[in-house]
Formats: C-alpha cells, sequence, structure tokens
C-alpha cells in the first residue's frame, strides 16, 4: 500500500509535466526537452527568496511562477515564432537549445552546493489503515486535482481556451476563423511554463535538494506519460502520470534489491515506451486515426 | 533544413579513390613526423588531451551529422553509443592486456551493433517518435548498462580504466612524445571517418539516405529499400560513435558511465547544427571550436553550454544552415555588391524569375536506357536492364482493386487493362481517386482487395521499391525526385537499381564500386547533356523551374529501363508551348524507345492529342473507357467533370447563344 | 452598387511561381460571385489572397470600404470576412457546438451574450447539426461536416463568406444536399465569394460568373447569360465534346477585360 501512495505521489509530478509537454505538443507538433528544466531554473528563484532572503514559501513559489512563465513567453517570441514553417524535429531542436541554455546557466550560476529550503508545509500528516501520507504529499495530491479542473475549464469552458483547441486541431482553419495564432502560441507555452513551475514545486519539498540538470530523468518520465496519452490527450497525459509513478514506485519496490542490473526503472520506462511506440502510438485513450 | 552537402561533384569516383588512398598515406607518414619533431616544443602535455578529446567529439559529430543531415534521423541517444564503445574498448584493452589498438575496432563494432538495435524500431517508427526512442535508449545504457555490476565490479561510477598499451607491456604515457603519438593516431582516425563520411555522400548509400531523408516515398519509387538505408544509417554512425567514445576513453585514461548523460547528446546534436546539418567540414570545425575555444578564451570558461545553446537558436531562427553555409554567404554577397557597383543588378532585389517559359526552345528526350549490365550484374533478371520481354499484349492488368482510407472509398473496384506499347491516359476531376490509384500500382497504398498484375506476375503483395526493380517506374504528381539533391545526383538516384556493389564495399570505395560510380555519372552526364541542362547539373532540383523539373523526373524514370512509365500530371507547371512538345515527348517514349506509358493528366486536350486509350475515373469507380474519340462523345465524361446531378436549372436561352457570343469573351 | 470585396492587379504565386498575374474581382454585396477554372488556373491562390493566407505580390484588396492588403487573415475575419475552407477543415476533435463556438471567435463581447441564441439559430436552419451538438465533428460525414463548416462560417453574422471548392470530395448525392443548403442560405442575403470546379453545381448557385484562365481572368459578368457547355469550352474542357481536339493545345489567354465587366 505505502509503494502505491509513493507512486502516486511521484505520478502527480509526472502528471504536471505530460501535461505541459502534451500542450506544447498540441500546439507545435513538437516535443518540449525543456519541459522539466523550466520549473528547475526557476526553483532557483523560490531558494533565492525563501532560502536566502528567509521569505515565506508563498512568495518563493510566486517568483517561480514568473520566472517560468517569462522564460517560456520569451522563449515562444524569440524562437518558436520565428520558426513557425519549420518541421517539428528542428522544433524540437530549439527546445534542445532551451534546454541547454537552462541547464548550461544553473550550471554556472548554482553548481557546487545542492540548495535546500523549508517545505511549504509542516503538518506531519495523516495515516490511514497504517499508510502514511505527509503533509506535502496530500498538497501534492490536491494541487493536481485543482490543477486538471481548472485546464478542463478554460480549454473546454472558454473562449480563448477554445481557441487553443481549435488552433492545435487545425491551426490553418482556425486562423481563419479569426483566431490569433501568436496570442494562442504565447498562452500556451504560459501554461506549460506554469505547469512546469508547480511540478517541480511539488517535487522540491519531498526531495529537498536542488542540483543542475537534475530534471532530466523526471522529463523522460514526463515523456513517457505524455507518450500513454498519445502525445494530444490531456486526461490521457494525467492518467499516464500516474500510471508511471506507480510503475517506477513498484519497479523500485520489488526489484532493486533482487537484481544485478542497476536502474531498473529506467529499462521499464524504456519498455513503457516501446510499447506505446510500437503497439499504441495514439496512446491509452486515443483512437486510431 | 537542407542536406544540401557542398562538395565539387565533378571529380569522379575513382580518382577520388585514390586520392583518398593518396591522402591516408601521406598523412600516416608525415603527421607523426611532423608532430614528433615540431609540436612538442609548441604545447603543453596538458594540451594533448584536450585536442584528443577535441579530435574524439568531432568523430562523434561526423557520427550525428552522418544520421541527421544524410538520412534525416535525429539521435539523442549518441552518448549511450560512446559509452558503449569506451567501456567495450575497456574491457578488452584492461582486462586482457591488450593493445587500445585492438580496443578501437571493437569499440567500432560495438557501437555499431548497439546503434543497429536503437535503430531496429525504425522498421516501425519514424521521425520524432523514433527519436524519442534513442532518447529513452540512451538513459537506459547511460543508468542501466554501463553501472552494469558484471562490467565494472566496484560500479562503473567510480571509473573504469582504458589503458594506453601499445605493444605488451609498453604504454603510453604522458611524456610529450607518447602524447603526440596518440594525438596523431587520433588525427588519422578523424580524416579516416571523414574519408568514409565521404564515400558514402558519393556512393548509392548517401543518395539513398538523402533521398528517404526528403521523401520515403519517392526513395521507394526510385528502388531503395527504405529501412535499410536507415538501419544501415544507424550502424555506420554507430560506429564511428563507438570509434569517438574509445578514443576520448583512451586519452582520459578512465571513463565512469556518469560521462554519458542526455547533456553530452544534446550537445552533440548541437555542435552538428551550429555547424551546419549536411556540412562536414562546417562540423568538425565547430567540434574542434567547442571543445578547444573554452579552454583557450579564460572568459567564457563555465558559459560554454550556455552559449553553445544561445548559439543553437540563433542558427534555428536566423540561419538554419549553420556556419558551414557562411562563406556560401559572404562570397555571394560580395559578389551582389560588385555586380551593384558596375551597375549590372538593382540592389537587394532578387531577379524576377519567370516561369512562363520554364524550357529550352528544343529539347530531346534522351535515349539513356542501358544497353549493357553492369559490371558483374548479379540479379540481372530483375535489372530492368537484361529484362526478357515476355511478349504478353497488356503490360499492365489491374483487376477489381479497391483502396479505402478509413470510411472513404478513395479506389472503388476499379479495373483498367495497359496494353504493352501503348500510351494510355487516366483522366477525371480532382479527387477522383487517379494518384491513389497510381500509389496502388506502384505499391505505396495498399489495396484492399484486387489484383495488381504487371507482365504477367501478381504484385499486389511487393513493396515499391521492389516493383521498381521490376520495371514500373512512376512519376509523382509534385515531381518525384530528390529535391534537395543536385540534378545529377537525383540521375544518379534514379540508377539505385543498377549498382550491383554491397554497402560495405561503398564505404572503403572498393575499385569496383569507383568503377560502377564512374560508368552511373557517365549516364547522368550524358542525360544531362541530352536534356540541355549542363548550367544547372549540380543545383539543387528545387532551384530550377517546374519543367525543367519534370524533364529530369522524366529522365531519371528512363535510366532505369524501365517497362511501364507512369507520369502523374507531367505537364503540370509546364507552359503551353512546352506541354505541346510534351505530347511529341511522350510518343517519342513509346515510338522510338518502345516503352509503355500511363499517365494522368489534367490537361484533356494533351491527353487526346498523344493517348491510344483513355480512362475515366470519377469518385473511385472506372465511369468510362476508350479510344479518345469515343471517350469525348460520353456523356458519363462530361458529367464527372461537370458533377452529373446537380440539378441544372440554367435557362433555356442561354444554350441558344452558347458558343457563339464572343462579345463576352474579350479579344 | 456596394461592393463587399474588392481585388485590383492581385499578382500573387509560390517561391519562383507567380499564379496570379494581376487579377481583377470585385463582389457587390447581396450577390454570389462563383469563379471558374480548370485545376492550375489559380482559383485557390485567388481565394487565399483575399483571405490574406497567401500574400500579395502587387495590386490591392479592399474589404467594404477598407484596404485590407497588408492585414493578417484574423484581422480580416473581424472585419467581418468568414471563410468555409477547403476539405471544410472543421474542427475534428472538438464537439459540433465547440466548432460553431469558435466560428464566432470575433463577435464583440456583447454580441457573445447572444451566442445561446445564435446556435439556437443555427440550429434551426441546420437541423441535422442540432441532433448531434455533443457529438465530435471528426465522427461526422462528409455533408455533416459540410453543413458545419457553413453553419461555422455564418454564427458570426459576417458581411462576406469565402467558399473554397465546397463540392469536392463529396459524393453526388451529398453535393445536391449541400447545394439546397447554401441557396437556402442565399434567401437569407448572405454575401458570397465561391470558387469551383463542379461547374454545374456553381451556375446553380452563383448570380455572377468569373472565368480564370492561367491566373488572369478571361470573362466576368452574370452567369444566367452563361451555359455550362460554353463556360466549359471556354475553360478548355469544352473540347471534350469533340471540338477542336488539337486547338487546346496551344491556347493563348486572351487579353481581358471590357464588356463583360460592364454587365
Amino acid at each position: 500500500m505505502q509503494t502505491i501512495v509513493v507512486g502516486l505521489i511521484a505520478g502527480t509530478i509526472y502528471a504536471l509535466l505530460a501535461a505541459g509537454i502534451t500542450l506544447v505538443y498540441k500546439a507545435t507538433r513538437a516535443v518540449n526537452f525543456a519541459q522539466a528544466e523550466i520549473g528547475t531554473l526557476a526553483l532557483y528563484g523560490t531558494w533565492w527568496v525563501t532560502g536566502k532572503h528567509g521569505k515565506p514559501w508563498w512568495m518563493g513559489a510566486l517568483a517561480a511562477l514568473v520566472i517560468g512563465i517569462a522564460i517560456c513567453l520569451l522563449f515562444d517570441r524569440l524562437v518558436m515564432r520565428q520558426m513557425v514553417t519549420a518541421s517539428p524535429i528542428t522544433k524540437t531542436v530549439a527546445t534542445i537549445g532551451l534546454l541547454g541554455l537552462l541547464t548550461g546557466l544553473e550550471g554556472r550560476w548554482f553548481a557546487g552546493s545542492a540548495k535546500i529550503y523549508s517545505s511549504p508545509l509542516q503538518h506531519n500528516g495523516i495515516t490511514i489503515a497504517g499508510v502514511h501520507v505527509s503533509g506535502p504529499q496530500i498538497l501534492s495530491f490536491v494541487v493536481v486535482a485543482v490543477v486538471a479542473v481548472a485546464l478542463a475549464v478554460f480549454l473546454r469552458g472558454t473562449r480563448f481556451g477554445l481557441a487553443i483547441l481549435a488552433s492545435a486541431d487545425d491551426p490553418v482553419a482556425a486562423q481563419l476563423m479569426g483566431v490569433p495564432r501568436g496570442r494562442v502560441s504565447a498562452v500556451t507555452w504560459a501554461i506549460a511554463g506554469a505547469l512546469s513551475v508547480i511540478a517541480c514545486l511539488l517535487i522540491e519539498p519531498t526531495v529537498g535538494v536542488l542540483a543542475p540538470g537534475f530534471a532530466s530523468t523526471l522529463f523522460i518520465n514526463g515523456l513517457t506519460a505524455a507518450l500513454l496519452g498519445g502525445l494530444t490527450s490531456l486526461p490521457g497525459a494525467f492518467a499516464g502520470g500516474l500510471l508511471v509513478g506507480l510503475a517506477e514506485a513498484e519497479v523500485v519496490a520489488h526489484f532493486v534489491q533482487y537484481t544485478q542490473v542497476p536502474g531498473p526503472q529506467n529499462l521499464a520506462m524504456l519498455l513503457i515506451v516501446l510499447l506505446v511506440l510500437l503497439a499504441r502510438p495514439q496512446g491509452l485513450l486515443g483512437a486510431r486515426e | 533544413m537542407t542536406g544540401v552537402v557542398a562538395e565539387p561533384a565533378s571529380s569522379h569516383a575513382q580518382s577520388h579513390r585514390k586520392a583518398n588512398i593518396g591522402v591516408l598515406l601521406l598523412l600516416s607518414v608525415a603527421l607523426p613526423l611532423a608532430t614528433a619533431a615540431a609540436m612538442p616544443k609548441l604545447v603543453t602535455s596538458a594540451n594533448w588531451m584536450l585536442g584528443a578529446e577535441a579530435i574524439a567529439t568531432a568523430v562523434a559529430a561526423v557520427s550525428i551529422n552522418l544520421l541527421l543531415g544524410y538520412a534525416g534521423q535525429l539521435s539523442l541517444g549518441h552518448a549511450g553509443l560512446l559509452g558503449a564503445g569506451a567501456f567495450a574498448s575497456g574491457v578488452i584493452t584492461s582486462r586482457n592486456d591488450l593493445p587500445f589498438w585492438v580496443g578501437l575496432p571493437t569499440a567500432l563494432v560495438v557501437g555499431a551493433l548497439f546503434a543497429l538495435v536503437i535503430g531496429l524500431p525504425a522498421l516501425r517508427l519514424r521521425g520524432l517518435y523514433l527519436a524519442i526512442v534513442t532518447l529513452v535508449f540512451g538513459i537506459a545504457v547511460e543508468y542501466s548498462v554501463l553501472p552494469g555490476t558484471w562490467l565494472s565490479g566496484a560500479g562503473g561510477s567510480s571509473g573504469f580504466p582504458l589503458p594506453k598499451r601499445v605493444w605488451g607491456s609498453h604504454l603510453l604515457t604522458d611524456s610529450q612524445i607518447d602524447s603526440g603519438i596518440y594525438l596523431t593516431v587520433c588525427l588519422v582516425l578523424l580524416i579516416a571517418v571523414c574519408v568514409v563520411d565521404d564515400n558514402v555522400v558519393r556512393t548509392r548509400l548517401g543518395r539513398a539516405m538523402r533521398a528517404l531523408k526528403e521523401n520515403e516515398a519517392v526513395a521507394a519509387a526510385h528502388g531503395v529499400n527504405v529501412t535499410r538505408y536507415k538501419l544501415l544509417a544507424f550502424v555506420v554512425s554507430g560506429g564511428m560513435a563507438g570509434l569517438a567514445g574509445a578514443l576520448d576513453g583512451h586519452a582520459k585514461y578512465s571513463v565512469s558511465s556518469e560521462s554519458y548523460t542526455l547533456l553530452l547528446s544534446l550537445q552533440l546534436v548541437t555542435i552538428v547544427v551550429v555547424g551546419g546539418i549536411g556540412r562536414r567540414r562546417a562540423v568538425v570545425a565547430t567540434a574542434l571550436a567547442f571543445t578547444l575555444l573554452p579552454d583557450a578564451i579564460g572568459a567564457v570558461q563555465g558559459y560554454q553550454y550556455a552559449i553553445g545553446a544561445a548559439l543553437l537558436l540563433l542558427t534555428l531562427t536566423r540561419n538554419p544552415n549553420g556556419l558551414g553555409e557562411l562563406p556560401t554567404l559572404i562570397r555571394d554577397e560580395l559578389a551582389r555588391r560588385r555586380a551593384v557597383r558596375e551597375g549590372i543588378a538593382v540592389p537587394g532585389y532578387p531577379q524576377p524569375s519567370t516561369n512562363d517559359e520554364p524550357l529550352l526552345p528544343q529539347f530531346t528526350m534522351p535515349d539513356v536506357t542501358p544497353r549493357a549490365p553492369m559490371h558483374g550484374a548479379r540479379h540481372a533478371s530483375v535489372h530492368g536492364v537484361l529484362r526478357e520481354p515476355s511478349g504478353r499484349a497488356n503490360l499492365l492488368e489491374v483487376s477489381d482493386v479497391t483502396v479505402r482510407f478509413g470510411g472513404l472509398t478513395a479506389v472503388d473496384h476499379a479495373s483498367l487493362v495497359v496494353p504493352r506499347g501503348k500510351i494510355v491516359g487516366l483522366i477525371g476531376p480532382n479527387g477522383a481517386g487517379k494518384s491513389t490509384l497510381f500509389n496502388a500500382v506502384s505499391g505505396l497504398v495498399r489495396c484492399e482487395s484486387g489484383v495488381v498484375s504487371f507482365d504477367g506476375r501478381e504484385v499486389q503483395g511487393l513493396r515499391a521499391d521492389q516493383r521498381a526493380r521490376l520495371g514500373l517506374a512512376r512519376g509523382f504528381q509534385h515531381v518525384g525526385l530528390a529535391l534537395d539533391l543536385s540534378v545529377v545526383d537525383n540521375l544518379l538516384l534514379a540508377q539505385h537499381q543498377l549498382a550491383t556493389y554491397g554497402d560495405a564495399a561503398a564505404l572503403v570505395m572498393a575499385p569496383k564500386v569507383a568503377r560502377e560510380e564512374s560508368e552511373l555519372r557517365a549516364r547522368a552526364d550524358a542525360a544531362v547533356e541530352s536534356l540541355g541542362l549542363g548550367d544547372h547539373a549540380h543545383k539543387p532540383l528545387r532551384n530550377l523551374s517546374g519543367g525543367q523539373q519534370r524533364l529530369v523526373e522524366m529522365a531519371a524514370l528512363l535510366l532505369t529501363g524501365p517497362e511501364l512509365v507512369m507520369l502523374d500530371e507531367p505537364s503540370a507547371g509546364m507552359s503551353p508551348g512546352a506541354a505541346e512538345r510534351l505530347a511529341d515527348r511522350l510518343r517519342d517514349l513509346r515510338d522510338s524507345l518502345g516503352r509503355t506509358v500511363l499517365i494522368i493528366e489534367h490537361n484533356v486536350p494533351l491527353v487526346f492529342d498523344c493517348c491510344d486509350l483513355v480512362y475515366v475515373l470519377d469518385a473511385g469507380v472506372v465511369v468510362a473507357s476508350g479510344e479518345p474519340a469515343e471517350i469525348a462523345r460520353d456523356q458519363r465524361v462530361i458529367d464527372a467533370y461537370f458533377g452529373a446531378h446537380a440539378d441544372l436549372s440554367v435557362p433555356e436561352r442561354a444554350i441558344a447563344t452558347s458558343g457563339t457570343d464572343k462579345s463576352k469573351v474579350i479579344g | 452598387m456596394n461592393v463587399a470585396v474588392e481585388a485590383r492587379g492581385v499578382v500573387a504565386g509560390f517561391g519562383s511561381q507567380t499564379v496570379l498575374h494581376g487579377v481583377d474581382l470585385s463582389v457587390p454585396t447581396g450577390s454570389v460571385t462563383g469563379v471558374f477554372g480548370l485545376n492550375g488556373a489559380g482559383k485557390s491562390v485567388l481565394l487565399k489572397t483575399i483571405a490574406g493566407v497567401v500574400p500579395l505580390r502587387g495590386g490591392s484588396v479592399s474589404l467594404g470600404d477598407l484596404d485590407v492588403s497588408k492585414w493578417t487573415p484574423e484581422r480580416r475575419v473581424g472585419a467581418g470576412m468568414a471563410h468555409v475552407p477547403q476539405g471544410r477543415q472543421v474542427f475534428k476533435s472538438l464537439s459540433v457546438e465547440a466548432n460553431l463556438r469558435v466560428g464566432g471567435y470575433t463577435l464583440s463581447r456583447s454580441a457573445r451574450r447572444s451566442m445561446g441564441d445564435r446556435l439556437e439559430q443555427a440550429y434551426t436552419t441546420f437541423p441535422l447539426l442540432a441532433d448531434r451538438r455533443r457529438q465530435l465533428a471528426g465522427t461526422l460525414s462528409g455533408g455533416q461536416q459540410a453543413a458545419l463548416a457553413v453553419a461555422r462560417a455564418l454564427i458570426s453574422n459576417p458581411s462576406l463568406v469565402l467558399i473554397d471548392e465546397p463540392s469536392a470530395g463529396l459524393a453526388p448525392a451529398v453535393v445536391d444536399e449541400l447545394l439546397a443548403t447554401l441557396v437556402e442560405v442565399r434567401r437569407t442575403g448572405v454575401t458570397m465569394l465561391l470558387v469551383e470546379q463542379n461547374i454545374r453545381f456553381g451556375l446553380r448557385l452563383a448570380d455572377r460568373a468569373v472565368l480564370l484562365q492561367r491566373g488572369r481572368v478571361v470573362y466576368e459578368g452574370k452567369s444566367g447569360e452563361l451555359d455550362e457547355n460554353e463556360l466549359a469550352s471556354r475553360l478548355g474542357v469544352g473540347r471534350l465534346l469533340g471540338k477542336d481536339l488539337k486547338a487546346g493545345l496551344a491556347g493563348t489567354p486572351r487579353r481581358t477585360r471590357a464588356q463583360g465587366r460592364s454587365l
């Protein structure tokens, strides 16, 4: 049971990353390699505000959100919008450039010492039927649920949200309905940035350590989760995130001590990716085109 | 991003091979002497290691360049291949006390094998999905394979030894002489890798890869087995990457699995994109610069990754062809300024191109049908070259073929017959399913039911490249050639199936390869000459007018000596005058060259002018067939074009005045 | 005469290719103007140039009194230009109702408050959509998608609707249904500019016809004065009828515009 809880907690983070990857993929047909790194760099803002200057946690979180969204808006304006007609592979390479830039800056500015800061909740958590759930873990669940509902309401229920979905479906037709391309692109990236920051805000208190480039395995798991959703389904991405979290926790719990192979969870991800891509490229929930 | 390789393609393969050998021999003698004599005085031994590292990076970059620049496949897991190479060489040299020059080929083989495994999903996947697979493989190698206890005993992260053993117990040390020798070995190997890469570019390997990068359907139509060449690109690239890993590892004496991260893979991709995808020399120069410059310029230290990434973003947004294009751009700009100074051209304005009359006044269709088999042709029977006419009256028979896309029936129980030595036209309104029927015949879409038989043989189960080899050549609506390749390269690509040399022989440019290549090239050159396109021979096809592209396409189709030539809207993009001459050319195909022709054409007068038999397709159904004169009278044809079911309510008076009232057609 | 949209001396093309060589076209308010021509004549490019998707290389486009030559496609839509794109291009992953809502994207905040009424009005005009408002557009049949595309364009009460090859890819029976629908729409007085290869369909709908040949206008006038055979013959398809087989090959476009325009 404890394994399941641990898996679901990790899964919430993968779900948020997968949602961001999915959103960007729908809009650009490119995979955003920097999805996890945006939040990581933004978290240095949190550390700077809370750890260095002793301000309350929520101010740090706000700083991280501002930084994450700003990075994405700049990237959209200065890079993605210059290459609207480029192939998805080329756009993907551009996100690799963003990843390199963020990692490079982190490495230069923050290398050497892992940054530690306090958790948003000091609550000791609760124990139900022998399963312990800590305060931050409860927070993770609540946040992910709120984000999922908010995203659904925004995309399905508002005029601009619908325009984003329409644009993802058929950008030319959306333009012919009067949907402004630039604004759709900017808002999509801003949401992706916010999702990245929220995911990283949730993982930091549990891991407690901040080091450059630590997000690459997070990204792989988030990407696996997004692939489970076929890269295009937001509900699929959330479900995929939880599944990946569970799978990882189970593998770690049952295989690590019995096997000679290090990092069996990475092999598990490889297996999932291969299975999904070869057998169900449209994702778990998608219909074959 | 274009994959144009800026190489002088005029030198023949044979002389090129001699140059290859000459350069290698010269270097292997001269470099050690030069370095041993002069260089130790110039640099310290600490710099040797960095130099070797830079060269290893260059080899790795060439490896990525081959995969991305030619085959168009993005690899995000190359660090895993480098690691596999380094560990393979380490295992074999340190455990068995073998010299490092035994370790290097081992690394090459292991790298190639790993790449083969990574590439296998390419049988099903392409593009971004395949890139994701390479990424996850790289991660799995980094975290699970390399740190494995069987490899390193105490765990790979603590470091794995790679001794530079030369012979017996003699090891290369840190002394200047020894370091110089190792650096020289690295340099020679870098040049060897570049030569192999060059051989790929100059043979059918490179042409097949570059064609499939641009358009897999086009490549297959020219007889390229797409998955085979994708895998080959992975394997060759993997071998180079394994070698690079071992070179780097031996330079450093020991490696750990932690060196082979995702970021290393991404850094290598960055180098290739910044240098210019498909531009080998620029990529090598960029790799050397990325490794050496940060050390030389103290101010950028620590920022080198960020600077590299920023350069990548700048390249993508400002100049996607990379730094390698800069000399060309500068040269063009200087030429433009000179022209402005001399009052030849208007500054800043591209010369308006008129494509109204794209064709030269007269052109002759080249008779480039192969008359003799290539040297040592093995499978002569499938090579168009020695094909014995079976004497069947009907070359192509399509019986009851149905093609569905989801719920849409694109071709609905269509049947047609193409008699040998005739020109057959296929007409019908937009969306009637003409091109889909072509695809079904040439093997690009699967028939749900029905039989396609070519020269008496059922071919519906064969792949497109297999059908092409049987003598079924097809053109495409939007020109079935690789637009990024030059005119000559396209004509060489067209002869893909005529070359009999093996792919391994091509890598080292064996004498047979060089001989065959120069024959193919001679035929391509002859075709270019007879088309009157000599001035454009080495321009990318993209830069030619639509009509010229059509000409090259037709020549390309004929170079393989096909029985059946299928053309999809050959007159599209041609001027009226050129379209008129096209009819004569089609008749030449039939009468002088004895080919059978099947065309899709919207220019109905052209069809009626030159076709022996016409089929009319509407909504996937063959609604009429017969000689042009019969078809012209057939009400169903008129219905097909005008929409039979629309309720007509044109006033009667209009009919009374039809065709005579010239007052409305002005002037 | 009020003009809904006017193109003057339009030059446009792709890459090194020039498709339109100085096309003049005006669509009077309340009229349905059909542009006819063979493949490659430049019909769709003309429509896309008016929409702003293909950039102008020369000439100008004005919408009512506004010169919109330099406007983005979105801005032109905001000024009252609506589209039924080629191949219908409904948003397949969205429901019918969501498609209609996106069609009203450019409506002002106050106009959006009446979105419910607008939707109901659309459902009244297109009853087959009313039964399927929650259905994903991708699961509709070709004819239903065509109806949705038309309804989506009309939801914002546009001053002009551009329709690109509505009949292409539809079964004949569905084409008839669509024709009936569009004739209904015409009755409400909506100005339409239609590009069509199916001449019978186009003539049934359009009251003005423009003939395009190799990027030039060769005829402009009332469509009632042409019958399909003449139209076809002027476009070159007519030689299907057995007339003048050879002459078609060297047909040079005749220099144009005179009386036809004044009609």
